[in-house]
């Protein structure tokens, strides 16, 4: 339908660029939104040019872009955009980074339990808490989450905590999964990942990159976070369908891949891998070995 | 406290935006930008959601059950492209509901401490 305004170019190629710009995004809510996101941003445009002129397009530029800072932020976070309430959060089974944050605060059955950790093992073992979230001193839901797990697997949730605590982060999120994946060399996935030309350097440097590095090292367990149970359950759903009686590092992989909003998942897109790219080259991973990786362990 | 009364309450206060939103679908179902064109109206240009912002607070109403999605079809006053609708659910209407009736103990709280006029007083103007 013809409409007379001046500037229709600008227009254009306003909603061009903003277009490029949804990049930002993680590619699940791109993929729901962005086209309608792209149509609401031209018809501001339009209605910007058609009633102010075309120097209107400086400050709704300005605006949206302050609002896709924000909105691409909050949405790599999983961050509750409609409530203001903490509750909210554990409603939708989400919580907040600030909430993991506070962990840090001292709890003083916490700290008694490290101490009682502290003498009933030997220091090698406390400088790796990681042990306590599948070992013998795990919480039971915590145990229960892991059952079935593979050596290799269990060995990329150690690597995993310790990539977490290298950058004094107090949670552990499926991007410290994807690093333990990398950093266990071995495993289905690693070599998957190998395939697809993912390198644990660049993939630190991505992780920290946007979440960045926490204040001060972390002490205690350092809990999954939200997402990371996701992933777990997904990998394990993953290898329910499959026909795996175990969950190996190549489900861990998968989990990743199908949460899909997770920055894990989002430093995997970067290289342009999604469920399927990471299904085919774990396929081809079981294909050369001619066995899956719970197969020796 | 029957289920619905607790998953609203959970969801309460609202962010602004949120806020914002349900007001516009109060009205009937809009789609993205007719919520954006509603928004800014209704506070006088004052909220200005950008379309990250709305399309974020529209995932999650979408997965709290707040809004859904009505029909897929273009706006007679724009073009003929196909736009998504949107409209408040039956939760929705109780949230919205409930958060407007919070507002308005907070606006009550606001004149019994004289920071507001007396209800249906004329605003107070200049010195008077």
């Amino acid at each position: 339908m013809p409409r007379r305004f001046g500037g229709g170019h600008l227009v254009a190629l306003s909603a061009r660029l903003y277009r490029a710009l949804l990049l930002a995004y993680p590619p699940r809510f791109r993929r729901a939104f962005g086209d309608e996101m792209a149509r609401v941003f031209r018809d501001s445009c339009r209605e910007a040019v058609t009633r102010r002129g075309p120097p209107a397009l400086v400050p709704l530029w300005l605006g949206t872009l302050r609002d896709l800072a924000i909105s691409a932020a909050g949405e790599w976070r999983g961050s509750p955009a409609i409530s203001q309430r903490r509750a909210h959060a554990i409603l939708r089974g989400r919580t907040r980074r600030r909430q993991m944050m506070r962990r840090r605060n001292f709890d003083p059955f916490d700290a008694l339990r490290r101490f009682w950790r502290g003498v009933a093992r030997s220091p090698r073992r406390r400088v790796a808490p990681s042990v306590a979230l599948y070992g013998p001193g795990a919480r039971l839901n915590e145990r229960d989450r892991f059952t079935g797990f593979t050596e290799r697997a269990r060995l990329v949730l150690s690597l995993s905590q310790q990539e977490a605590q290298r950058l004094h982060h107090t949670h552990m999120g499926a991007e410290h999964l994807l690093l333990g994946l990398i950093r266990e060399g071995d495993g289905v996935a690693a070599q998957a990942l190998r395939a697809l030309g993912v390198d644990l350097d660049a993939a630190r440097t991505r992780v920290e990159f946007i979440i960045g590095r926490g204040d001060h090292e972390g002490t205690g367990d350092i809990g999954l976070t939200p997402r990371a149970k996701q992933v777990v359950e997904l990998a394990a759903s993953e290898a329910h369908r499959r026909g795996h009686h175990y969950v190996g590092t190549e489900h861990l992989l998968l989990g990743i891949a199908d949460e899909g909003q997770s920055i894990g998942a989002g430093v995997l897109h970067e290289y342009g891998v999604g469920p399927d790219e990471a299904g085919a080259a774990v396929e081809r991973v079981l294909r050369g070995r001619g066995g899956p990786d719970g197969a020796g362990t | 406290m029957d289920e619905v009364t607790q998953r609203v309450e959970a969801l309460l206060p609202l962010t602004p935006a949120a806020f914002q939103i349900l007001l516009a679908l109060a009205g009937g179902e809009r789609h993205g930008y007719g919520i954006l064109r509603e928004v800014a109206e209704s506070t006088g240009g004052k909220l200005r959601l950008g379309p990250g912002t709305l399309y974020r607070s529209i995932k999650q109403l979408l997965e709290a059950g707040i809004i859904e999605e009505s029909d897929e079809r273009p706006d007679p006053a724009l073009d003929d492209e196909r736009r998504r609708y949107y409209r408040l659910t039956a939760l929705g209407e109780r949230v919205a509901r409930a958060e407007a009736e919070h507002l308005a103990r907070l606006v009550e709280k606001a004149r019994a401490r004289r920071l507001l006029p007396e209800a249906g007083a004329a605003p107070v103007r200049g010195g008077a």
